[in-house]
């Protein structure tokens, strides 16, 4: 009998095949806001340019000229948010921001801001997060409104590489992440800001992710937060609810588990973090390639195993399955997601855990515990 | 290591059309092909194919220039109103060595960005050629107009004679052109006098055109003088523009070709008085250098402080109707579909 996985493995695309350049696929060139679009800049002869592909239609690119340093496209629609690169004697070109939509072929909204920009992200359909030296904004794209600041950076993230930006579903919880090395090690340091409270807090993480979902059996969603870290001690994972609980609501108490890193991935630590709401897991993805799976209440490790050979620089939540999808080093485009068939036998007879089985059959609505609910 | 820095600047324009199947793409420098009197430009471009999908077919390409005389709504008798009259097929792949010619400077350069699956072809017209005309339909005639057109196809087959499968060949309607030359001409001019029988004094009628040669989509003015030393009053005066065409279906003295270069008439119909003044309709001399590099409708913005308005776009997203394809080491790459001759609303 073959083994039954928990997971479900795809590869969608190899963006090598569709015309992108090895080079270009990594960081600083390749942007994936949503598994709707991937966006690479590339420089083709003398011209900058920048590809579109759409996931619904990947063997069809688009190539525009352009002469921006980043291009982030909107998770849902076709509109391109682009900054323009520095420029010598022009003091204004590396912070400008413009956003394009390109079906009307239109350039929708503009701003100069008044300080590099050294991070941005799309985080909902209609707004953008920027963050500079000092502070971080948020950009709604109606009418004729501006970049409104957010809140002040700490100062733990100085001297970091933004690498990410969250926010709740609410965007009341809001969270930059950074990286640094120190030592031999890749550090990373985040700073989580309440909003309605408007304090900061300074936290040791290298991946993180918000959920909205309802735990223990209560009647309303809670706000969860839930960040990896890998320290001198170790690997942790924490979850814990952030806010004051919904009413009617018990509180959450707040989790925390090993990471498990192999003795040859010394220098492995966690990249990436998406949640599924749908099945109440938790993927953490890690440098070096490997994926887990933790039940989002308990904690509990679900499953582990290696996926890529090569780094997964940028991931997104994969809408049509709940799970996560990322690019790879070599331009594997691949996807991880709860196999909703397997993931409960596999938890009894596996993993040996008939409580967690019956739990997130129930929770989540899968099959396979029927037996178990007799006993 | 061979283009100069300068001749980077301008990127060469190639033509490209792939079979449905995607498998056979053909690569052209020219949609029209210009007969220049003394030389006609050769048809010249590259195969690439996917020699896995072809295994032991080959790819054949032809030329084929045929005239339609008749509508396609006449057709009862099965017969079909076109009239072949030249055709050149050569093998493309695998390449015949007795046909192959030295590779012109374009298909080198594309076989070198192509790489070794991309397989030169060579027409040459011969010199008495007919040129691509199409005929004005005649108001209320459907189907497609009358006229010359060439085809240059290009097909997978077993061999030659084997009708091509639309799957895996590409049609490219290419153009012959004439080009005539700047020759100096005297300006076209008549005149026309009448006496009446009934009435004393003469009309008299004197036309002029600013010049002898016009080129397509030029304005032609005409300087009309109307002497009248009668008691008549002049009601109408006409004018009209007539292209002749001589079509010459079933000529044994003349190899071929049915159209003779265009000439055309500028005359008063009018019952009473009219002259004629015969002038020649041409196509403009083709460009001595390649079309300048595409520019972008980016601008490097200028050095000015805060205030400078964020107007000078980061990416340019006019395509035109063509379908904008990057250029890569000094190629452009453009789909061979024409423009759409009338105007279209989107810029």
């Amino acid at each position: 009998m073959s083994q039954m996985l928990p997971i479900r493995f795809q590869e969608h695309l190899q963006l090598q095949n569709v015309g992108i350049n090895a080079a270009n696929i990594g960081f600083s060139t390749l942007t994936m806001e949503s598994d709707k679009f991937i966006c690479v800049r590339e420089k083709v002869g003398e011209t900058a340019q920048v590809v579109i592909i759409d996931m619904n239609d990947s063997s069809n690119p688009i190539r525009r000229p352009i002469s921006a340093d980043s291009a982030i496209m909107n998770p849902t629609s076709k509109v391109i948010a682009l900054k323009g690169s520095a420029q010598p004697g022009d003091p204004n070109a590396g912070k400008t921001l413009q956003i394009f939509n390109i079906e009307m072929k239109s350039k929708m909204k503009a701003h100069t801001m008044t300080e590099e920009v050294l991070f941005w992200k799309w985080i909902s359909v209609n707004t953008v997060a920027i963050a500079t030296e000092t502070a971080v904004f948020h950009w709604p794209m109606e009418g004729d409104s501006q970049p409104q600041k957010m809140f002040e950076r700490h100062s733990n993230l100085q001297g970091c590489q933004i690498i990410n930006y969250r926010t709740d579903p609410k965007q009341q919880w809001l969270l930059l992440i950074g990286i640094s090395a120190q030592q031999n090690r890749v550090v990373g340091a985040m700073q989580l800001y309440s909003v309605e409270r408007k304090v900061s807090q300074p936290i040791e993480g290298h991946a993180a992710a918000f959920a909205s979902l309802k735990v223990d059996n209560n009647p309303n969603p809670s706000t969860i937060f839930c960040f990896a870290v890998r320290g001198p001690q170790g690997g942790k994972l924490h979850i814990i609810e952030v806010g004051t609980p919904p009413a009617g609501n018990s509180p959450f108490s707040k989790k925390a588990v090993d990471v498990f890193f192999p003795p040859e991935a010394q220098n492995d630590f966690p990249v990436a973090m998406q949640v599924s709401q749908k099945h109440g897991v938790i993927f953490l993805i890690t440098k070096y390639g490997y994926v887990h799976l933790y039940d989002i209440e308990n904690a509990f490790c679900i499953y582990m195993n290696r996926i890529s050979g090569d780094t997964i620089f940028v991931t997104a939540p994969h809408d049509a399955t709940s799970g996560i999808i990322g690019v790879n080093r070599k331009g594997q485009v691949l996807s991880v997601s709860v196999e909703e068939d397997n993931i409960v036998p596999y938890i009894t007879n596996t993993l040996q855990n008939p409580d967690l089985a019956i739990k997130i059959a129930s929770r989540s609505n899968l099959p396979g515990a029927e037996e178990l609910f007799v006993k | 290591m061979d283009d100069s820095d300068s001749q980077r600047k301008q990127g060469t324009r190639v033509f490209k059309k792939s079979s449905p199947n995607g498998k056979v793409t053909v690569y052209l420098g020219k949609r029209d092909f210009i007969d220049h009197l003394t030389h006609i430009d050769p048809i010249d471009g590259v195969v690439l194919v996917d020699p896995e999908y072809l295994k032991e077919r080959k790819v054949y390409a032809h030329v084929l220039a045929a005239f339609r005389y008749g509508r396609e709504d006449l057709d009862v008798l099965g017969l079909t109103f076109r009239k072949d009259l030249f055709l050149a097929s050569l093998q493309v792949y695998p390449p015949v060595k007795e046909q192959q010619k030295p590779p012109t400077r374009l298909q080198e350069r594309l076989i070198k960005k192509l790489g070794p699956n991309a397989y030169p072809f060579f027409f040459e017209l011969p010199p008495n050629a007919p040129a691509s005309v199409t005929l004005q339909p005649a108001p209320g005639d459907t189907g497609k107009p009358c006229g010359v057109d060439y085809e240059l196809k290009t097909y997978v087959a077993e061999n030659l004679d084997e009708k091509p499968h639309k799957r895996n060949s590409i049609r490219l309607a290419i153009r012959k052109l004439t080009y005539a030359p700047e020759e100096p001409a005297p300006q076209p001019c008549a005149e026309t006098s009448k006496d009446f029988m009934m009435s004393p004094g003469n009309i008299k009628l004197e036309a002029t055109l600013d010049k002898e040669k016009y080129y397509h989509g030029e304005s032609i003015a005409i300087n009309v003088l109307v002497d009248n030393n009668t008691s008549k009053t002049v009601k109408k005066v006409k004018l009209s523009v007539r292209q002749f065409a001589d079509i010459c279906l079933f000529s044994t003295a003349q190899e071929g070709f049915p159209i003779q270069p265009s000439q055309t008439d500028l005359s008063f119909p009018h019952r009473d008085l009219s002259v004629e003044l015969p002038f020649t309709l041409t196509h403009p001399k083709p460009q001595e250098s390649p079309p300048p590099s595409r520019s972008l409708s980016i601008s490097k913005p200028s050095g000015e402080g805060s205030d400078q308005p964020v107007d000078t776009n980061l990416i340019q997203l006019d395509t035109n109707e063509e379908g904008y394809e990057y250029r890569d080491d000094d190629f452009i790459f453009e789909d061979f579909a024409r423009l759409r001759l009338k105007g279209s609303e989107k810029n």
